[in-house]
């Protein structure tokens, strides 16, 4: 997903670094008329890429539930928020296509509210990622197993990563700074934390996926641990 | 987690016995979150350095007197954090709950204080966006006192678990984990203090 | 149950004074008391602040007896971004 996304986010529309939120409206407008051609195939590129991060959270559902046995409200949760994090990519970004639709024959400021839109719902929708970062701590922390689903440090990494997500809540607040959809703190720092994230919990799905799948052999000598083995606290 | 360096057993002096306090993960996160703030902090001086006397200025605003008595607080209740630890360590399950609620009750203070701070900026129509100087005290301060917050989650954790008899070494790692957590709120408001209100 | 006497402070208890006493001092410094410009005074709080961060990660974190690794990791933080606050402070 990150790939697409990127490719068609980043190198096709040249939409990372994001426009400037202090830009008047008629900077902004002749912005998106003059590159229209590629902001739009660059979206449709990343629409698709966003659609293929719908398992992501499957999959770490799955071995969330590993960890918690059949009754499992963390791994659900998890997936709950974590299948949120597509729709609140493609969403934003239609707007953004919208914005990028006709502004050559539109109010500017109508084609500033659409961008606005779009980059405050991109950059600032972070409580679903902040929510499915904790509750995987959670679940990482709380693994009472032997040979644990996933690292003790992944739980603590995705506490940090809830934490770095945190500041890109307050777009809403800013135009220019840190603090704004184009600032260190509230887009740089999350979107670098995120793709650590997804890196770190795919490199990690792999393991506990062949570990998982070690278990189940019958001659493996491990005893397979019956599901549902983790207490919380 | 205790690891024991490699000893030479030529020489005659022993080695000192190393100790990890908490896990190699805690580590990641907390040395983590130092570093994002240390961002933060350089962050701020370099745009307090475009208009210093702004940011003088706008500090005048701030009562230091708070911001002292913030971080006794936080010193005190680190203290009792760290008697407490040692007294589980020894297998205590009486002193170590008083003493974290000791430093809930330090961190429940902060929180007092901070809401009077931020009651009296606001009502003199100081906001987040009246300048720059109050964009990052607000959201400095705010990110801070989020990991107050969190920290006091952590305290009530250890409030609870300090009482069971039988712990295990995983656990025992996981609270002295969380008492380095509180000590890193600690230590950020350490830093906080003099940049927002003493260094002009 | 003993008393707090008997869980040894092993020196906590004074580094809790010790670092009580550097907040005040700079409290004092920062409302503008003291020698110097405010210059000078602004980098001595901020080198005390970085002394009381070492206090607080080598007694109350436990770091003194804490690997190798850790502690050079710690002490380079302390170091780094005391001299950047400091750079950035003047240079401003």
């Amino acid at each position: 997903m990150m790939v697409v996304f990127g490719i068609g986010f980043w190198g096709v529309a040249r939409l990372i670094p994001p426009p400037v939120p202090s830009w008047s409206a008629t900077e902004l407008a002749g912005y998106l008329t003059e590159h229209q051609t590629r902001i739009r195939i660059g979206l449709v590129i990343a629409m698709l890429g966003a659609a293929l991060g719908f398992g992501f959270p499957v999959a770490i559902m799955l071995q969330l539930r590993r960890i918690e046995g059949p009754a499992s409200p963390l791994a659900y949760l998890q997936l709950v928020t974590g299948l949120l994090t597509p729709p609140l990519f493609i969403f934003p970004m239609f707007a953004m296509a919208a914005s990028a639709y006709r502004p050559e024959s539109r109010a500017p400021e109508i084609t500033q509210a659409l961008n606005d839109l779009g980059w405050l719902a991109l950059v600032g929708f972070g409580g679903p990622a902040i929510l499915q970062s904790i509750v995987i701590a959670i679940a990482v922390l709380s693994d009472r197993r032997a040979d644990p689903v996933f690292p003790r440090w992944v739980g603590y990494f995705n506490v940090w990563a809830a934490l770095l997500f945190l500041p890109g809540l307050l777009v809403i607040c800013f135009h220019t700074g840190p603090f704004a959809w184009n600032g260190v703190f509230a887009f740089w720092v999350p979107l670098t934390i995120f793709t650590a994230w997804y890196v770190v919990m795919a490199a990690m799905l792999l393991r506990a996926i062949s570990q998982e799948e070690r278990e189940a052999l019958p001659d493996s000598g491990a005893t397979p641990v019956p599901v549902g083995q983790a207490r919380l606290g | 987690m205790a690891t024991i360096s490699d000893g030479d057993t030529q020489t005659a002096a022993p080695r000192p016995h190393r100790h990890l306090p908490g896990e190699e993960g805690t580590w990641v996160l907390i040395l983590g979150d130092m570093t994002v703030f240390a961002v933060f902090f350089a962050t701020y001086l370099y745009y307090r350095g475009e208009q210093p006397e702004l940011f003088a200025e706008s500090a005048q605003s701030l009562e230091p007197g708070f911001g002292v008595i913030n971080t006794l607080l936080l010193l005190t209740s680190s203290l009792c954090v760290v008697i407490g630890i040692r007294a589980v360590r020894r297998r205590r399950t009486r002193l170590p709950p008083a003493l974290f609620a000791g430093s809930l009750a330090c961190g429940l203070g902060f929180s007092a204080v901070k809401f009077v701070e931020y009651r009296e900026l606001l009502s003199a129509g100081i906001t987040p966006a009246t300048n720059s100087f109050f964009m990052y005290y607000f959201v400095l301060t705010g990110l801070h006192f989020f990991h107050l917050v969190l920290g006091m989650g952590v305290l009530v954790y250890l409030i609870r678990v300090s009482r069971l008899p039988e712990l295990g070494a995983r656990r025992l790692a996981f609270m002295e984990g969380g008492a380095c957590f509180w000590h890193m709120v600690d230590l950020l408001w350490i830093v906080l203090f003099p940049l927002l209100y003493l260094v002009r | 149950m003993g008393g707090l006497r008997s869980v040894p402070g092993d020196r906590v208890g004074a580094v809790w004074v010790v670092l009580v006493a550097a907040t005040l001092l700079s409290f004092w410094l920062g409302t503008d008391h003291g020698l110097g410009s405010a210059e000078a005074r602004g980098v001595l709080i901020l080198v005390v602040a970085f002394v009381k961060i070492r206090f607080v990660g080598r007694y109350f974190m436990e770091l003194r007896t804490a690997p190798t690794p850790l502690r050079v990791l710690f002490e380079g933080w302390c170091l780094a971004v005391c001299l950047a606050l400091i750079a950035f402070y003047l240079l401003g």
